[in-house]
Parts: structure tokens; C-alpha cells; sequence
């Protein structure tokens, strides 16, 4: 008898699983159609609307999301969570001059290319000296198990890693980066929105792993979107208003370095690639980690430390929920300006998601 | 120079290569297994060619006026990093003071090989 209860409640559980998997699955490729839709038919309208919505509180649900996942002690981790602080602060603060310099003297292209080159190399080698600190926990581990168990050492030893090829590739890219200037900012423009998906993945893998298979096939729709998307609007003409937050919008998505491409086509397939990313960290996640209400913070890993850091970490959460008061707020009084600043300083945010996508592998 | 470069890079990249691991190849020091020294020749040169060829060439105003001094801080900068990403990973605090001093005269000796068969191949056939 108790065997039949069991099995009926493991039954029950797995058809609640299939269904939860499958309302997923609808909901996410209907959110992408949707998206897809408004993006290629109002693509200036649209982005207005969702940044203004949208912005702020993906931001603040993100910093929430990392501060669940920074460990309470860093430990051997400390010269990792350092230098990524460190390159984050530091590099926003290079963008925000840049973005500052470029307006106020006036710089030629060949200027604003040199000040672009300088931010994208900083940024590879922080992001190779990330990889390196991560690789070298792996190594240290394996190396302590190999001394455990080898008898005899050899007297001639190899010291190099696999993880070393992450210099050569690095230098390679700030090589590119000087060859072809600015393009891994609009990489960064075009690609940041997807890493959002890789956090969403990591999530389904620890607390619904069942849904894997079916998360990997609703994914097969982006490029398909994306795709229907292009072939309707590559000959598309160029989005009209020449006043200066169309302007603005179609300068975000690149407009003035991809020439020769619609306008219409670059400003849609950005706001596409950002609503896709907003639904993954403003619906998609939190509905995975429903059950934890995003503004207790006692459970907070660093919030554990001390009473000191409870209030800290308090600080941040409710701190952050009132600049995105404030962000609505300027939005409201002057969005075009608004929208430029937030831009500038959102490269925080695309950096932090870095740092925890290296830290949490 | 955006068209030349891109014709000159992966063809330069891949003969430098060859050149420096051959002379890696015999000149390092007994220390460091063949592996290593295939490795070390494609490796050290992956790093430091992308930023001789792509990067430092932005540095100078008029890059033809300026050819000469861009070969030297160039031929300066690749052998003494390469020396320095050597040490980083392919020495330990094991590794004797001759077997140091031999492999960075080996490295130096590759990049001073490439540099002079480049510079030939640039003056008597290009």
C-alpha cells in the first residue's frame, strides 16, 4: 500500500514537473515572438518604452542575483573577487571618460577609435588575468592530487598549462581590437544581451534539470527570430526623425560604424536581443527562484558575515531600488539624456555579469 | 595599410612561428622536453606577434618615416616579454641560473633570426 502512495506521489510530481517545463517552453518562445514582432514593427517606440520599464529594475534584480551568489568568504578567491571589483569600477569609470572626453574635445574618429581600442584592450587583459586566477584554482587542485598520489618525480617536468592559451588569445584580441576599432564594443552591444541565457542555463541546471533538453530547443528560436528579422528589414529604409533620441537610439546600435546596414534592422535587432535579456532576468529567474523574496536578504550568503554586513547588503538592495526610482524619474523628465548617462554607466552591470560568469564556472 | 596588413599577418604570423620554434627547438636548455619547446615556439611568438604587428604600428605618427624606430622599440619589446612569459611559465624556482640565462639566449636568438630573414626577404625580394 505504501509503495502504491509512493509511486502515485512520484507520479503526481513528475507530471507537476512536465507541465511547469512545458508552460516554460510557451511562455518563453511566446515572450520571443512577441518581442520579435514589436522590435521589427516599432523599433524606436519599443525600445523607448522597455528601457524606460525595463532598465532599472533588470539592473537592480541583477545585483540581488550576484549578491546571492558571491561567497561570504572569499578565501583563495580574494585576489579574484578583488581584481574583478577593481576592473569593473575601474573600467566604467575609463568608458564614462572616454564617452566624457570624446564629447567635450571634440575628438576626430581617428580619436574616438584610439580611445576605443585603449578601453577594449584594458577589458580583454582584465577579463585574461580573470581566466588565469580561475584556471590556476583548478590547476593548484589537480596538481595537490597529483603530489598526493605520484611516488617519483621526474626531473624533467612540464609547468605549462592548457590554461596558459588564454594569453595568446587574449593578445590576439587586443591585436584586433587596434586593427578594427570599436568592434568589440558593438560585439559587447550585440552579444551582452545572450549572456543572460547562459546565467539561465547554469540556473535550470541546479534546480530543474529535467528542462534542459527543452530549454536548449526553445533557445533554437533566437536565431530564428533573428533571422525572419533580417530577411524583412534588410532592405528596409533607415529609421526616420532626425531629432536627437531616434538619432541617439539608432548611434546604441551601431547605425553610424555599420554603414550600408538599415538603421531599422540594427535599432530592431538590438531591441530584440535586450527584451530577450530583460525576460530572462526579470521573469525568467526569479520565477525559477520563486519562493525567495528578492528583498530579504538574511539568507544572502554575505549577509550571513555579521550584522554589519546585513546592513550593508541591505544598503545595496534598497539603495538600488531607489536609484531605479530615480532612473524612472529622469527617464520621465528628460529620457533622452537620461538614457545617454544610463548607457554609459550600465557597462558596470555587462562587466559584473563577466566577472560572475568567469567566477561561477 | 589596413589591406596590406591583413595580406602580410597570417602568412608573417606563420612563418615567424617557424622560424623561432626551429631555433627554440635546439637552442633551449636540455631542462625543457621537446614538447615544450614545439610549444614554447608557437606560444611565445602567438603572444607577442599580434602586438608588434597590430598594435605598435599605432603608435607612430608616420609609421613609413618612423620604420626604424618602430623595428627597434618592436625587437626590443618582443624578445624581453617573450623572456619574461618564459620564465612565467615555463621555469620554476627549480630551474638553475645557466639553464635561465641559455633559454633566454635562445629566445633572443629566435626573434633576432626572424627578424633578420624578414628583413632580408622585405629588402631583396618583396
Amino acid at each position: 500500500m505504501s509503495d502504491v502512495v509512493l509511486t502515485s506521489v512520484a507520479d503526481h510530481s513528475d507530471s507537476k514537473d512536465q507541465l511547469g517545463c512545458r508552460l516554460f517552453a510557451v511562455s518563453a518562445i511566446g515572450i520571443a515572438c512577441a518581442a520579435a514582432l514589436l522590435a521589427g514593427w516599432a523599433p524606436l517606440g519599443f525600445s523607448i518604452a522597455t528601457v524606460f520599464l525595463f532598465a532599472g529594475p533588470h539592473n537592480w534584480y541583477e545585483i540581488r542575483y550576484f549578491l546571492s551568489r558571491m561567497p561570504s568568504r572569499w578565501g583563495r578567491r580574494r585576489a579574484f573577487y578583488s581584481i574583478a571589483i577593481a576592473g569593473c569600477v575601474g573600467l566604467t569609470a575609463m568608458f564614462a571618460l572616454n564617452s566624457w572626453l570624446g564629447q567635450t574635445m571634440h575628438l576626430t574618429s581617428e580619436g574616438w577609435e584610439s580611445l576605443s581600442s585603449l578601453w577594449s584592450s584594458s577589458l580583454i587583459l582584465w577579463l585574461a588575468v580573470l581566466c588565469q586566477l580561475r584556471v590556476g584554482e583548478s590547476s593548484k587542485q589537480s596538481s595537490n592530487q597529483n603530489t598526493k598520489q605520484s611516488t617519483k618525480q621526474s626531473t624533467k617536468q612540464s609547468t605549462y598549462q592548457w590554461g596558459d592559451w588564454v594569453w595568446p588569445v587574449a593578445l590576439l584580441g587586443v591585436g584586433v581590437a587596434w586593427l578594427l576599432p570599436m568592434t568589440l564594443g558593438f560585439g559587447l552591444v550585440y552579444l551582452h544581451p545572450l549572456i543572460a541565457l547562459l546565467f539561465l542555463q547554469r540556473e535550470l541546471r541546479r534546480r530543474r534539470p529535467s528542462w534542459l533538453p527543452t530549454y536548449y530547443c526553445v533557445l533554437c528560436t533566437i536565431p530564428i527570430l533573428l533571422a525572419v528579422l533580417w530577411m524583412r528589414l534588410a532592405s528596409a529604409p533607415d529609421l526616420p526623425g532626425e531629432d536627437n533620441l531616434s538619432l541617439t537610439i539608432a548611434r546604441h546600435a551601431g547605425s553610424n560604424f555599420f554603414s550600408g546596414i538599415s538603421s531599422h534592422l540594427l535599432v530592431a535587432t538590438h531591441v530584440f536581443l535586450e527584451n530577450i535579456h530583460y525576460g530572462v532576468w526579470l521573469i525568467a529567474i526569479p520565477l525559477l527562484t520563486f519562493g525567495r523574496v528578492p528583498w530579504r536578504v538574511a539568507a544572502t550568503p554575505v549577509a550571513k558575515k555579521s550584522a554589519v554586513w546585513r546592513w550593508v547588503v541591505r544598503g545595496v538592495i534598497f539603495g538600488g531600488g531607489a536609484v531605479v526610482l530615480l532612473l524612472w524619474v529622469g527617464f520621465a523628465a528628460n529620457y533622452p539624456m537620461t538614457r545617454d548617462i544610463y548607457f554609459t554607466v550600465a557597462i558596470f552591470h555587462v562587466l559584473a555579469e563577466f566577472t560572475f560568469l568567469i567566477g561561477t564556472v | 595599410m589596413d589591406g596590406d596588413l591583413w595580406l602580410f599577418v597570417l602568412p608573417g604570423y606563420l612563418v615567424t612561428i617557424a622560424i623561432e620554434t626551429s631555433v627554440l627547438l635546439v637552442a633551449l636548455s636540455a631542462s625543457h622536453k621537446i614538447k615544450d619547446r614545439l610549444i614554447a615556439g608557437v606560444w611565445l611568438t602567438a603572444c607577442t606577434y599580434p602586438i608588434v604587428v597590430l598594435v605598435m604600428p599605432n603608435f607612430f605618427a608616420d609609421f613609413n618615416e618612423s620604420y626604424w624606430l618602430y623595428l627597434l622599440v618592436a625587437e626590443v619589446f618582443a624578445p624581453l616579454a617573450e623572456c619574461l612569459l618564459f620564465t612565467a611559465v615555463f621555469h620554476t624556482a627549480d630551474t638553475n641560473r645557466g639553464d635561465r640565462v641559455r633559454d633566454f639566449a635562445a629566445i633572443v636568438g629566435a626573434n633576432l633570426a626572424s627578424f633578420l630573414i624578414g628583413h632580408a626577404y622585405h629588402v631583396w625580394i618583396a
